[in-house]
């Protein structure tokens, strides 16, 4: 008898830079739009500075861009920014407190969505799941817990890290401002 | 080959079968002396020896892509066969410098996946056990070397202590 391994893929919004790139589970926001009217504000926290208008309502946005192209030491070829929008609601339930938190601060902030800039280069694909492998075991744990799961590799050039979007804002969240 | 020698007197009997004896003991040490296979490379301008046993595989000609939130040592992946592999450079733990090298040595460990950043492989060299000069009888936890080796007179060259610079490694982590 023979056996056909199952094969398992699921939606990633893939975020390209040069020689990196990262992909995040796309069940982890809840859109996209065109980020317009972006106001600076001041803010304790690092990438977390600045608001955008959507349905009226004024969004704290998070530039994941910025933390991406810093941390992970990794250049934006892109020539805009998008804007993904994560409903507070769908964080896990130990994760919401910090984030409503965070936005009760300032009741001028909608209470229903936090905004993220991302790089202009970005796209919805399906990424076949035995593709992807998880951090080396001896740093796993540690990586983990700041939201880098796993990785593949695109050709020899290229590495696409795979990214948990609530657990990399929250760790941002729990930065000191410095 | 020459006919025996004739011995006449007892004493000197007893005296040659106590010396073969001893002799045939010898040759027995001789033949269990264990031999121990070392690889001996360069890291930027320093020769560092290895147990050979602990690597799988050299590669090279590959990028290093940075990852965050490890200690600096971790100088990030490599794609081997699809899969990624933790690169420690030692250079920057011995010397707090960056090695500027794409030559890896793919450690043989079960239960991880990981390499160390070389300049080259100059050689594998196999020397008793006993040729290895222990730094000390009981090894520190943040003694990196084991001992030297001197395959070549007038040349000592340290044994890395691999187990401990993973403890380290394991250790720095715990803080992240």
């Amino acid at each position: 008898m023979e056996y056909e391994r199952a094969v398992y893929e699921q939606d990633f919004l893939l975020l390209s830079y040069s020689r990196m790139g990262f992909f995040i589970n796309r069940s982890q926001f809840s859109g996209s739009t065109s980020l317009e009217n972006v106001k600076k504000i001041k803010s304790p926290l690092p990438y977390f500075d600045s608001i955008f208008t959507y349905n009226g309502e004024k969004v704290l946005l998070f530039d994941c861009d910025a933390f991406l192209t810093a941390g992970y030491r990794c250049e934006n070829e892109g020539s805009s920014r998008l804007c993904l929008l994560m409903k507070t609601s769908d964080f896990g339930p130990s994760n919401r407190p910090a984030i409503s938190s965070l936005l009760g601060n300032n009741p001028a902030l909608s209470q229903e969505f936090l905004g993220l800039i991302i790089t202009s280069r970005a796209e919805i694909t399906k990424i076949r799941i035995d593709e992807i492998f998880l951090t080396p075991p001896g740093i796993r744990e540690p990586l983990k817990k700041r939201g880098l799961y796993g990785c593949r590799f695109s050709g020899d050039r290229e590495i696409q890290f795979y990214i948990d979007l609530e657990i990399t804002v929250l760790n941002i969240m729990k930065r000191k401002a410095g | 080959m020459s006919s025996p020698r004739k011995i006449e007197n007892n004493q000197e009997i007893l005296k040659r079968i106590e010396n073969s004896r001893s002799d045939s003991q010898n040759k027995d040490e001789a033949i269990t002396i264990r031999l121990e296979k070392y690889m001996i490379i360069r890291i930027k301008d320093k020769k560092y020896a290895l147990h050979a046993d602990d690597v799988r595989e050299i590669i090279g000609g590959i990028p290093i892509f940075f990852v965050p939130f490890t200690p600096s040592y971790i100088r990030g992946f490599i794609n081997r066969h699809g899969e990624p592999y933790t690169v420690i450079d030692l250079t920057v733990l011995f010397e707090r410098e960056n090695l500027d090298s794409t030559t890896y040595l793919i450690l043989k460990k079960d239960d991880d996946q990981l390499a160390i950043l070389i300049s080259d492989v100059l050689e594998i060299v196999k020397l008793p056990e006993t040729e290895l000069h222990k730094i000390s009888s009981s090894i520190n936890e943040d003694d990196y070397f084991i001992g030297s080796i001197s395959p070549q007179e007038q040349e000592e060259i340290f044994v890395l202590n691999l187990q401990n610079v993973l403890k380290k490694l394991e250790a720095d982590l715990s803080g992240v």
